[in-house]
């Protein structure tokens, strides 16, 4: 730095570390989104506004119908436990397969080849990852995004249209995650739902346009169902959200 | 960390960047304000940031300059646009460097923006530029004009008080 700037530099009259220790997410007042939303929500005209939006083949259950199902079906049932196993890759890379365990809040494990993470509540993450094995007391797991059935309607509520077609036994839901203004990415999601079950069988996230240091990106992330099923918590179930011993 | 949300990822976002946040305002406005206004810039932040952004913080930068600029014009309105100096703007106060405290007194919003966001947020030149909601070339333009008369400036104010004492 030349001698101006480094003037103005050690002028600087504040210290970053003046303010560590501060930060307090949950006093922060992230409520105006979903107040928008629940406004917007609230009007009467609403419905037909949501309807000419939705396009749904003829016969067919509406979209709005799908998601509610769909987010039913993928609910965490707070007593119980739910399984997946699922295969992941992008355009480059293949993820291959993991499995996941969510007992409500209190309990996750995830599994793939070579990696695994086993969430408890009070005690924190504890992840094995190329035979070594650490803890952090406040990491906080969550499942993965197949499992969000509030972020899927979230996306559906803030999206401006969800399409509903059919692809053979599977209904497909498609809709566009807003990421900022019209010049930021754009993200479409896209679910396959069986058509009996309403159980998610296959998810993809694309996203394209042009990163924070203007490069041009097209990615897709797709995770496909294997399998997917609840559990009830009984003691032997609940073994399998425990670590793998002696791996 | 797979499969966070969307909250736990802003959550992170919040905790690696509050400070910061707090010592951009606490370098422009009174104190008093600057925790509300960092709240307002991560509230804001939370609507309008995109869910992939490889790095917060210029775009962090960018949604507290637009919230500054809201609380000056609200400052204005309310006539305190003259702050105390005792109290009001850091930037004015430069600790105990007087000369560099009159020089960039002398300087335009842009120039003082352009010179903060490199020597006290430590940002490169391209978050800079984003931070300014500039392309990084303008900024390399707007920034090295700024030095430029900064520079100046504090040449112009060696050579009086050289004079004066002579």
């Amino acid at each position: 730095m030349d001698p101006v700037m480094e003037r103005v530099r050690a002028a600087d009259p504040v210290s970053v570390e003046e303010f560590a220790g501060r930060a307090d997410f949950d006093a922060l007042d992230l409520t105006p989104r979903r107040r928008f939303r629940r406004r917007w929500l609230s009007l009467p005209a609403v419905g037909a506004v949501v309807a000419a939006l939705i396009v749904a083949p003829t016969g067919a259950p509406a979209a709005s119908e799908v998601l509610q199902r769909a987010v039913q079906a993928m609910a965490v049932p707070s007593d119980s436990i739910l399984y997946a196993k699922s295969h992941a890759s992008d355009n480059s890379t293949d993820y291959g397969e993991r499995q996941v365990w969510v007992y409500g809040g209190k309990q996750m494990r995830w599994l793939e080849a070579d990696s695994e993470e086993v969430f408890a509540e009070g005690k924190g993450t504890t992840r094995r990852l190329k035979g070594k094995v650490e803890t952090v007391p406040d990491m906080r797991m969550v499942p993965n995004e197949i499992f969000r059935a509030g972020a899927l309607l979230e996306a559906a509520e803030s999206a401006k249209g969800v399409e509903l077609s059919e692809d053979g036994d599977a209904y497909v839901l498609r809709w566009r995650e807003q990421s900022g203004p019209p010049h930021w990415p754009k993200i479409e999601m896209t679910m396959w739902l069986d058509k009996d079950t309403y159980a998610p069988l296959k998810f993809t996230d694309h996203s394209w346009g042009k990163d924070v240091e203007g490069k041009a990106f097209d990615r897709t992330y797709t995770e496909t169902i294997l399998d997917f099923k609840t559990l009830p918590a009984t003691p032997e179930n609940l073994k399998q959200l425990e670590m793998t011993p002696g791996r | 960390m797979p499969g966070v949300t969307d909250k736990q990822q802003f959550r992170a976002i919040y905790e690696e960047h509050h400070a910061a946040v707090c010592a951009y305002f606490a370098r422009r406005v009174a104190r008093d304000d600057v925790e509300d206004l960092a709240a307002e810039t991560f509230a804001v932040a939370w609507r309008k940031l995109p869910r992939r952004v490889a790095e917060p913080l210029p775009w962090l930068y960018a949604v507290a300059g637009k919230v500054l600029a809201n609380h000056r014009r609200k400052l204005a309105r309310r006539g305190e646009f003259a702050l105390d100096p005792s109290t009001g703007d850091p930037a004015e106060r430069f600790g105990d460097d007087r000369g560099l405290a009159a020089a960039f007194a002398q300087l335009g919003e842009n120039d003082r923006e352009a010179l903060c966001l490199v020597a006290w947020e430590g940002l490169s030149i391209a978050d800079a530029a984003r931070a300014a909601g500039v392309s990084t070339a303008t900024f390399h333009v707007r920034l090295s004009r700024a030095r430029a008369r900064l520079a100046r400036l504090l040449e112009t104010r060696t050579n009086l008080e050289t004079s004066w004492t002579l």
